[in-house]
């Protein structure tokens, strides 16, 4: 009996053991394209640290109900997303403030850095900014994560065709930093 | 084409969404219109320069979410999750091979308490035969047994 006791408990910490393994798989795998979505989402490291803490942890609690492997990046910026948009929700008024002021900065900051090496990211990130979430959302996630559009589509709840023509036009927005790029050059 | 679709297809190509066969009607159209040349350098400029600005993850939040797990308990280790399918089989087995037992136990205790009855049963009737036989020998003494039944004496006549 003590036995078959040891054998189970064995059992199940070669269980454990694997489980802590394909988790620092998956975690190594998205971290960085989870953090920086989320980053670009609410616009504050901190709070975007808290949301990938806690939906990496939500992911080993719940690792035995996500059946498809394939599945758990998608379930994890689904996650994150929401935590995200409920993160809004408690404190939009802070949020928008949060993003005036930085609007004013990026604005101030435009004539300052001129000649910054990395002055043509900083003002695609600041473009990037100033769109919606709405707007930019599906853009990030292509370029952070590179999920498909049908992906993006499931993640975000809309067709796929809505998040190619979202993608697109975001695209066309940013073409606009050349033109503030260009004129800061001459 | 028009230039707009040409840079519809740009936007799918930097995607990974274009497929294979348009490509090269793509990259053609590109090296003979200046415009989504243009176009095409621009948006994959844009493309590079969002990727290489993309925030690391600080060693704080790695140690901190694997500090979170290490105080949790895994999963697989509570009795409902993970718990291998022969586990549960041998449960059953064994839950069967009790109630077999006990089962037996109960027939074999039933079966002595019949074979007790039996033996009581053959005792009388043997007591009762023997009674019938006294009774046979001596057919006149029925003051001796007043209560028995008179036993039926078939005697046989010869014509």
């Amino acid at each position: 009996m003590l036995n078959y006791l040891s054998i189970e408990k064995e059992k199940e910490l070669t269980m454990q053991n694997n489980r802590i393994i394909e988790f620092t798989l998956i975690y190594n795998r998205h971290k960085k394209p989870l953090l920086n979505y989320v980053y670009n989402l609410v616009r504050s490291k901190m709070p975007a640290e808290d949301i990938v803490h806690n939906s990496f942890i939500k992911l080993y609690d719940n690792f035995e109900t996500i059946k498809n492997p394939e599945s758990i990046g998608a379930w994890l910026y689904t996650t994150c997303r929401n935590e995200a948009y409920s993160l809004f929700k408690k404190n939009k008024q802070i949020t928008e403030q949060d993003i005036e002021k930085y609007e004013d900065t990026a604005l101030g900051n435009n004539l300052m850095n001129d000649f910054e090496a990395d002055e043509l990211g900083r003002l695609i990130e600041e473009e990037l900014r100033k769109m919606s979430p709405e707007q930019s959302e599906a853009y990030i996630l292509k370029v952070t994560s590179g999920f498909k559009y049908s992906e993006i589509g499931k993640i975000m709840g809309i067709e796929e065709n809505l998040v190619r023509s979202r993608i697109f036009n975001v695209r066309q927005k940013l073409k606009i930093v050349f033109k503030y790029f260009e004129g800061n050059l001459k | 084409m028009s230039c707009s679709k040409i840079e519809t297809m740009i936007s799918s190509y930097l995607d990974n969404e274009l497929p294979k066969e348009e490509e090269a009607f793509l990259f053609t159209h590109i090296s003979s219109c200046p415009e989504c040349r243009e176009e095409f350098k621009k948006q994959n400029l844009i493309n590079h320069k969002i990727q290489s600005r993309q925030i690391e993850v600080p060693p704080e939040l790695d140690s901190r979410i694997f500090d979170t797990l290490k105080g949790r308990k895994s999963p697989a280790v509570l009795p409902s999750a993970g718990r291998p399918v022969l586990s549960y089989l041998n449960y059953f087995l064994s839950a069967v091979i009790v109630m077999l037992i006990i089962f037996s136990i109960v027939q074999l205790t039933q079966n002595a308490n019949y074979q007790t009855q039996l033996r009581n049963v053959e005792t009388q009737i043997e007591k009762q035969n023997k009674l019938i036989n006294s009774l046979i020998l001596n057919p006149n003494d029925e003051e001796k047994a007043p209560n028995l039944i008179k036993p039926i004496i078939i005697k046989s006549t010869r014509l």
